[in-house]
């Protein structure tokens, strides 16, 4: 079982020397509510060779999209449509075992969750998102990213 | 920010000597006509000097006051804040005072109210000055406002009698009620502080914003007016209106009187504007204020954008809010020849697909040329408010 099957992404400290990056094409979901913005996320992410199995604008979208489709992880902006919360959306998507990264111009301070891996500040630059969501994904399983992009802060949070 | 309830001191005195208590009912009335006086004064100030100022000269004859002061704390140093009854050589002198050794800085040291009197016949140092003065008898009291100390209240006599039992609960009342109005002045202060600071803060984003869109607009641009084929020259030139229509967007964003208002009739025309180069009346018809978010307004403009390009003429556009308050629907029509036509279209476009489901927008036509868009009018959150 994977470190974020079980819900344990590792502290930086405790990231493991094996470096578990391959090519192998991710599942993403983005909670985006902004309809460009989603837009150049997903072009980005499917550039990189990733799918993205769904866009979500509410965390009731994004919770139907993620208990339908699993994905590997989503990347969550922090406000969304409705007055929803993407907070609220990466905690509930963090408690069904699905990594987050948060897309943001007001990075959270925390994750809240040790699945809730990091946070890229926008603007960004759209290159820089396949290389993140890889590294997120690596940290997940309680891997050690080679060669994490800056523009993503780890949280680094413990249970 | 809500005051404390206001809390009464103690009585009797901790004073160093004690007068006869003056109980007589026309003295107690005159007090009561001069706290509500005084306390219409204090309330209504705007400056802390000469609020006590006024102070002073309510009471100064009542109590045969021949001179006061008012020391301020200002973080860990003293001020003179004001003074009466002195001269200029006299107020440069208590100007300058140390007030350490003093009886004021005694009163704020220790927190509690000193009444001297024979300070004439007295060496005691910390008279000193008051004594230089020719004051026989003074009242110093500390200022505070819970446990915060703002400074001193002191009120002197030339005349041998003491300050009795009734007057000095008249001045610690008068002084208590001082240090609440200084206390609402400094969090007025802070709050205008704080509201000069979002402004400025609101400019500078407004700046930067219509700086960054620019720069990103002129940068789109010459990459297009410097791209080897057509294509890709249209392709960055398109980029580059939709950049502009973002700007105008965010242009009348900061005119509005409630920040994070857009009026979307206005953007509109704003929009057909640059787009097409229309200068004079805008085809646009409204039955009311429609004022709606930023986010809101950006996407619609975009959405515009994205329709004006499937289309040839520039058309007439009402505008229309329907239902019950709280769930409003807006209803904007698009007249003009071929209009209607884009309905069949909009599916094939990826834009326009999420910028209709990021507007929980509906796009129908009701002939060949016309074309209705209808979406939530902000949820009904702003429906009700004007921009301007």
């Amino acid at each position: 079982m994977t470190a974020a099957h079980t819900g344990l992404a590792p502290h930086p400290d405790e990231w493991v020397g094996d470096d578990r990056d391959d090519e192998t094409p991710l599942n993403l979901l983005v909670i985006e509510d902004e309809a460009l913005v989603a837009m150049l996320v997903e072009d980005a992410l499917t550039l990189h060779g990733h799918r993205v199995i769904g866009i979500a604008d509410t965390v009731s979208a994004a919770l139907a999209i993620a208990d339908q489709e699993r994905p590997d992880l989503a990347l969550c902006d922090v406000k969304l449509a409705d007055g929803d919360s993407g907070l609220t959306a990466a905690q509930l998507l963090a408690d069904r075992g699905i990594p987050c990264i948060f897309l943001s111009g007001n990075c959270p301070e925390r994750g809240g969750h040790p699945l809730v891996i990091g946070c890229i500040a926008k603007p960004f630059r759209a290159g820089s998102l396949g290389a993140a969501v890889r590294a997120a994904h690596v940290v997940a399983q309680g891997g050690r990213p080679s060669d994490p992009p800056a523009a993503l802060r780890f949280y680094g949070e413990r249970i | 920010m809500a005051l404390p309830p206001p809390s009464f001191p103690p009585l009797p005195l901790s004073g160093e000597a004690n007068g006869a208590a003056a109980a007589d009912p026309a003295d107690a009335q005159r007090y009561l006509s001069l706290v509500v006086a005084a306390t219409d004064r204090l309330m209504a100030a705007d400056d802390p000097a000469a609020m006590i100022d006024s102070l002073f000269a309510l009471i100064r004859d009542e109590l045969r006051l021949d001179v006061f002061f008012h020391f301020r704390r200002d973080g860990e140093a003293i001020r003179l804040e004001t003074a009466g009854g002195l001269t200029r050589a006299e107020w440069q002198a208590a100007a300058g005072l140390d007030i350490g050794p003093s009886v004021c800085g005694q009163a704020m040291r220790e927190r509690r109210t000193l009444h001297l009197t024979d300070i004439q016949t007295s060496g005691e140092e910390r008279t000193e000055f008051v004594r230089s003065l020719g004051v026989q008898v003074y009242l110093c009291m500390p200022l505070l406002h819970g446990d915060e100390l703002l400074g001193t209240l002191g009120f002197g006599r030339r005349a041998a009698r003491p300050f009795d039992e009734e007057e000095r609960r008249l001045l610690l009342l008068l002084c208590h009620y001082a240090a609440l109005a200084q206390h609402r002045l400094r969090i007025e202060e802070a709050l205008r502080r704080g509201l000069d600071t979002q402004a400025r803060l609101l400019a500078e984003l407004n700046h930067r914003v219509r700086n960054a869109l620019q720069v990103a607009i002129g940068l789109v641009s010459h990459e297009g007016r410097q791209a080897p084929d057509t294509g890709t020259r249209r392709a960055l030139m398109r980029a580059a209106e939709r950049l502009q229509v973002l700007a105008s967007a965010h242009r009348p964003l900061y005119a509005t009187a409630d920040p994070g208002l857009v009026d979307l009739p206005a953007l509109f025309g704003d929009v057909i504007v640059q787009l097409r180069g229309e200068t004079g009346d805008m085809p646009i018809t409204v039955d009311g204020p429609v004022a709606v978010s930023i986010e809101r307004a950006v996407a619609a403009a975009l959405l515009l954008d994205a329709l004006m390009a499937q289309a040839a003429g520039v058309p007439h556009i009402g505008f229309t809010v329907n239902g019950a308050p709280g769930n409003e629907m807006l209803r904007i029509s698009f007249q003009a020849t071929g209009w209607g036509r884009i309905a069949d279209v909009v599916d094939r476009d990826r834009l326009v697909v999420r910028l209709c489901h990021q507007l929980r927008a509906t796009l129908t036509n009701e002939d060949d040329g016309c074309l209705i868009l209808v979406m939530p009018h902000d949820g009904g959150a702003y429906g009700a408010r004007s921009a301007s």
